[in-house]
């Protein structure tokens, strides 16, 4: 058997926009190994054209007939292509806000896009794995990077620590996650596709099912800590707050939506036999989330921990539109990924942006940076509105399709309490703006008193700018034009087979 | 041999594992009790394999994963260890407080 036929019968077309990622990383590692560090000046600029080729190939995908590739070990599906998607542009971003903030810190671009690469490619097909062995490497490929990656600045003790701490517990919250798979995979009576699992699940009697809630939990458990859902999130202020910015911003997004998709397929594939418990276990994770990330978020002082804060009351919400379990609802989650894709990376972006010119992240030292920086005050401010769900922005849009989502689907007190919580979350967000825009000029900090002169010239600058004011322009347009967005989320669901048998809205009133 | 003697073990293992890891105070004792954990996994999935895929014995072929990307998930860890013990001169994980709330 020739090779054409063999990727023919593979259907190992379905990968190609992984196959890219990959050739890009081999060649960045190639380039800056003959080409010594000098080649640093542009290679970043391969990455970032590597990963736009994937996501051109990720369109042309859109839609396939036949998505299953590998025997049943992949899937692309429009639901892994648009979170295939959404770990791409994250990555991208990221690229371009570290080339300047690596530099500065005097370690080198060489490693650091390679890992950054391999992270994405384990994301990648981590959206798209559709049975239990190639979910867990895939798992396993993107943590193992990320853990890499946090602890990149080897001379600074708190990125060593973060390292130390995401690894061990992310290590065994992945033992814990492959223990409810070896579960799964003995109640099914041997078998590893998600499907399969799902349909010898569905034969359990009741008595034999309580095996399939425990494995539930298990699993659960590996989820809520990839998604950092309360109480599996100790470690995300720890760990965003230690790691190099860039990376925090590609932990909160990229490695975020991975962890979505990775929830969605295996929850709605595996587990509608005990649909019951973990629709009641999720909405568990997203009342403690809600409040606890946007309760504690008031008090922080450091902007990276009031972000990380700040993402696990984000996740809460997007858990709401996993737990709605109608199609609306779960298109409500793609949405609102999407619009915090864009808001939170720009934020991210603003944020690192102004720890390059002052080397700080006290929320204090904000205090009047207005009158030295206008550009970045406008996009930090417009990104944090939008992540507080202030209208017109994207977030409010996003917000609101996911509160009536849930509505309709009569989760009244999950969606009464996310009301809450995000009029909780505007004043956290909205102090930040205020200590920005209204300072008098005699109460500026130090660290803006001495803002060094604005400029975009110094090398690698210009690709974090040009990321700034996509994400703001996204972020501030997306709610007004937001029906392209709104399309592409409800048609991954609905185009989707495995969401075929999910009602339109059935009404499952309970919380 | 029943397969619950086999399951039993595996999750004896576990529970050591998840003991040790929460009692611990030096971070290369936590990796050791993190590789407990996941062999209580590969003792299931040959159990599992053994007693009800003897066919396709897809379980043994997922232990073998499970070998390897344990393997690498040490080789990360001692690496991080080791740069920690660089540049704080101690292993031991209460004193690792730079980062609290």
């Amino acid at each position: 058997m020739d090779f054409a036929s063999l990727a023919a019968q593979l259907n190992a077309g379905a990968i190609l926009p992984e196959v890219l990622v990959t050739v890009t990383l081999l060649g960045v590692l190639t380039i800056d190994l003959v080409g010594g560090r000098s080649t640093s000046r542009w290679t970043p600029y391969l990455g970032i054209a590597g990963l736009l080729g994937a996501l051109g190939a990720l369109y042309y995908q859109w839609g396939q007939a036949n998505p299953t590739a590998f025997l049943g070990e992949f899937n692309a599906d429009p639901l892994s292509i648009v979170f295939r998607g959404l770990v791409v542009i994250a990555a991208a971003v990221t690229i371009a806000m570290s080339i300047r903030y690596v530099e500065q810190t005097g370690t080198s671009l060489g490693e650091f896009i390679p890992i950054l690469l391999t992270a994405t490619l384990g994301g990648m097909f981590l959206s798209g794995a559709d049975e239990l062995v190639s979910l867990y490497v895939a798992l396993e490929t993107l943590s193992i990077a990320s853990y890499l990656l946090t602890g990149y600045m080897k001379g600074d003790p708190r990125s060593n620590e973060a390292a130390l701490k995401y690894l061990l517990i992310g290590a065994a919250s992945s033992a814990v996650f492959l223990y409810g798979a070896s579960l799964l995979y003995g109640l099914s009576g041997g078998e590893t596709r998600l499907a399969a699992i799902g349909a010898a699940l569905s034969t359990l009697t009741p008595q034999t099912a309580s095996g399939a809630v425990i494995a539930l939990v298990f699993v659960a458990a590996g989820i809520a800590f990839k998604i950092s859902a309360v109480p599996f999130h100790q470690w995300t202020p720890d760990v965003y707050e230690g790691s190099p910015t860039p990376i925090t911003a590609f932990l909160s997004v990229g490695s975020k939506a991975a962890g979505f998709a990775l929830a969605t397929r295996v929850l709605v594939v595996v587990f509608p036999s005990v649909l019951e418990q973990w629709h009641f276990l999720f909405a568990a994770l997203a009342v403690l989330s809600m409040v606890l990330g946007n309760v504690v978020a008031l008090t922080q002082t450091s902007m990276k921990r009031l972000l990380a804060y700040s993402s696990i009351g984000q996740a809460g919400f997007v858990i709401l539109g996993l737990v709605a379990g109608t199609a609306e609802g779960y298109a409500s989650m793609v949405f609102y990924l999407i619009v915090y894709l864009f808001m939170n990376l720009g934020a991210f972006t603003a944020v690192v942006l102004f720890s390059l010119r002052t080397g700080t992240d006290q929320i204090s030292e904000y205090a009047g940076l207005y009158q030295k920086d206008p550009l970045l005050t406008l996009g930090l401010s417009l990104c944090l509105l939008s992540l507080g769900g202030i209208p017109p922005m994207a977030g409010f849009f996003g917000k609101l399709y996911l509160f009536w989502a849930g509505w309709q689907a009569g989760l009244y007190g999950l969606v009464l309490l996310g009301l809450v919580t995000s009029v909780v979350s505007i004043y956290y967000y909205v102090r930040v703006v205020k200590m920005m825009v209204v300072k008098e000029p005699q109460e500026m900090s130090e660290a803006v008193k001495n803002y060094p002169p604005v400029t975009w010239s110094l090398p690698g600058l210009r690709a974090l700018q040009v990321g700034l004011v996509v994400m703001v322009l996204v972020t501030s347009l997306g709610g007004i034009l937001s029906n392209p967005l709104f399309r592409l989320a409800n048609s991954s669901i609905t185009q989707t087979p495995l969401f075929q048998a999910v009602p339109p809205s059935i009404a499952n009133s309970r919380l | 041999m029943h397969l619950q003697f086999f399951l039993l073990l595996a999750a004896a293992l576990f529970c050591i594992g998840v003991y040790g890891l929460i009692n611990s105070r030096s971070a290369v004792r936590v990796l050791m009790c993190i590789e407990l954990m996941l062999n209580a996994v590969n003792l299931n999935l040959m159990a599992f394999s053994n007693f009800l895929d003897p066919q396709e014995i897809r379980g043994q072929v997922f232990t073998v994963f499970v070998i390897t990307i344990a393997a690498a998930e040490a080789a990360v860890g001692l690496a991080i260890v080791l740069s920690i013990y660089r540049n704080r001169d101690t292993v031991d994980m209460e004193r690792f407080n730079l980062l609290k709330w």
